[in-house]
């Protein structure tokens, strides 16, 4: 009794290779400080400059420069803070990204939804040959198509128009992740396929039970992705820097690149953190479900 | 044309599946129309650039428009180069930086925080943190921490313990190594939680079972840990091949692909062509070439997982 007792407690605590036995003996205790004290180390490299952000966009440009640095800020100045906010445009340039962000979601959530589902569930004639497509050229390098895809954009074939100065190329692209399909398809794999077979038993159509069934099953991988979306989409450059040249359509990432000239490092200090707070706001309310997220389907970013 | 298909197919389905072809037929087309804007998209942001990029590197362009065939004359103009060279070696020092730099942190990262009781969830947060920045954000954190003079964090850092400032990015000989530490910096996170997610899934009888054996610290590292980390490390190992071979926003954003071009990458190369020279033939050859190499590690790539996945 008392055995499993311990056992159960071993189970719960210890992940590694060091036993709970083992961390009796003081030789061992000395191995898990430095375990943690090296990990500490770590999450300061990790967490450091992040905060040094923070700590720099109060500080006037005096105290910037000051050597050696301050930690905590002497200098106050929240007119600063409003003041870039005023000089960057920055409720402009948050309401393009949120324009982009809410395109980018509702893409990646009804089509690669909708294609994890039929690569799971319905698997209708030729849909294998499908998925094998999209992952084999999905894994070979983008280097080939970004010039070309930026050529398509210019004008796009059959339509023949030009989608730069748009945010329909920056959506098109969140239409088509192998990341989020591999996501929601072993998401689908989990749902045992009875229960579609029985609602088809009732008479409910294939899309019918998409929506009514599926979808409000499917709450914890939607938040998953529209997580990855959100963050993702937020943090994109290299696109809409290269497709948006008009700077009243450019979302934050950008604007966060082009204004560095204009603004002394202090003041550029606060258009980072203005960039930052969201993206971390997010992940340290989230946390559990982001890092999940990363291991199901692979390493992104 | 089109029925007689349709009514072999459905022959076909009925014969293999045994169920009534209308069910079957209605199954197919739902699914058939669910799948068709992932093809769609599929289409036009993958498979015909990809297709178009390997054409149009054929032809002389003028801007974005076909002139005439050349065949491989853009190739040719673009190897022969007199910085190809040196793009080609740098492409490869990224390479070989991210692998001295970022390949075995991670898996000792991971190691530790396995053996973490308590507050195993905030070192989880304090490692992944720097993963949820934006890239952009990133890359000028990181410009500024590099800063030459006196101004930059790092040289601060230098100047109090008596060391004159130092150049960083402008080091023409260092600078890929600083790009490359700032991006292990962003994007290890992911790879430990990789790791980590391989290290937890061991199952914990095989330990219990080494110790009655009396195996040691080293011996459980050697004959447990790393035989389940490795086919993971494999594949981390190619798909970071594959990223970091294509590096271009942080030399494009940090560097300018400066001092000298020590920085400039293959990407940013084809990049540098299109944008600033306006000369998308060369660009898409450029594309082409660091395609083919990529290609011979995309294969490893993918015989390995169908190894793994068997």
């Amino acid at each position: 009794m008392r055995l499993r007792k311990k056992k159960a407690l071993q189970e719960n605590t210890a992940t590694g290779i060091i036993s709970d036995v083992d961390l009796r003996s003081p030789a061992y205790k000395i191995v898990y400080g430095c375990i943690i004290a090296i990990l500490i180390v770590i999450c300061i490299f990790t967490i450091f400059p992040t905060l040094w952000i923070f700590m720099s966009a109060f500080k006037d440009m005096k105290e910037f420069l000051s050597v050696p640095p301050t930690i905590i800020p002497k200098s106050f100045e929240p007119g600063k803070v409003i003041e870039v906010w005023k000089i960057a445009r920055f409720g402009t340039h948050l309401k393009n990204s949120a324009i982009i962000i809410a395109g980018v979601l509702i893409c990646s959530v009804v089509f690669n939804g909708m294609a994890g589902y039929v690569f799971s569930k319905l698997k209708p004639l030729g849909s294998g040959l499908v998925y094998k497509l999209i992952f084999f050229t999905m894994l070979l390098p983008t280097s080939m198509n970004l010039i070309p895809l930026y050529a398509e954009f210019v004008k796009f074939p059959i339509l023949g128009i030009n989608l730069t100065g748009t945010y329909i190329p920056l959506w098109m692209m969140g239409a088509i992740s192998a990341f989020n399909i591999l996501l929601f398809r072993s998401f689908f794999n989990s749902i045992p396929t009875s229960i579609i077979e029985a609602a088809r038993m009732d008479g409910a159509s294939d899309f019918g039970i998409f929506i009514k069934i599926i979808l409000p099953l499917s709450k914890p991988i939607v938040m998953v992705v529209s997580i990855f979306a959100i963050t993702g989409a937020w943090g994109d450059f290299l696109w809409p820097f290269m497709i948006l040249k008009n700077e009243m359509l450019q979302p934050v990432s950008v604007m966060l690149y082009n204004i560095q000239a204009q603004l002394s490092a202090d003041k550029y200090m606060v258009v980072m953190m203005f960039s930052i707070v969201p993206p971390l706001i997010i992940f340290l309310c989230l946390s559990k479900q982001i890092m999940g997220g990363v291991t199901i389907g692979g390493v992104k970013g | 044309m089109i029925s007689c298909t349709d009514s072999v197919q459905r022959t076909f389905i009925h014969k293999k599946r045994k169920k009534g072809v209308g069910t079957i037929f209605k199954q197919n087309i739902t699914g058939w129309l669910m799948l068709l804007p992932t093809v769609i998209f599929a289409y036009f942001i993958i498979w015909r650039p990809t297709f178009v990029g390997f054409y149009d590197s054929l032809f002389k362009m003028n801007g974005s428009a076909l002139v005439s065939f050349t065949g491989l004359k853009n190739y040719i103009d673009v190897i022969t180069d007199t910085n190809f060279v040196t793009v080609l070696g740098n492409t490869f020092k990224y390479t070989f930086w991210s692998l001295v730099i970022g390949f075995v942190p991670p898996v000792f990262i991971a190691m530790l925080l396995n053996e973490v009781r308590k507050g195993k969830d905030f070192f989880r947060i304090g490692v992944y943190l720097p993963v949820v920045l934006p890239g952009i954000a990133v890359y000028m954190l990181w410009y500024y921490m590099y800063l030459p003079g006196t101004s930059g964090l790092l040289n601060t850092f230098l100047g109090k313990v008596g060391i004159s400032p130092y150049t960083w990015l402008q080091d023409q000989n260092l600078a890929i190594v600083w790009i490359i530490i700032s991006m292990t910096w962003h994007s290890m996170g992911g790879t430990v939680l990789m790791y980590l997610a391989t290290l937890q899934g061991i199952n914990r009888e095989l330990y219990e079972a080494a110790e009655i054996d009396g195996a040691k610290i080293r011996h459980k590292i050697r004959y447990i840990m790393l035989p389940h980390i490795y086919p993971v490390a494999l594949l981390l190992l190619i798909r970071q091949i594959i990223g970091v071979f294509q590096v271009m926003e942080q030399p494009l954003t940090m560097t300018g692909g400066g001092p000298n071009g020590a920085t400039t990458s293959l990407a940013l190369l084809a990049y540098k062509y299109a944008f600033e020279y306006y000369k998308f033939d060369k660009a898409m050859a450029t594309g082409v070439i660091t395609f083919l190499i990529l290609c011979v590690l995309t294969g490893a790539y993918l015989v390995i997982e169908k190894k793994l996945n068997d």
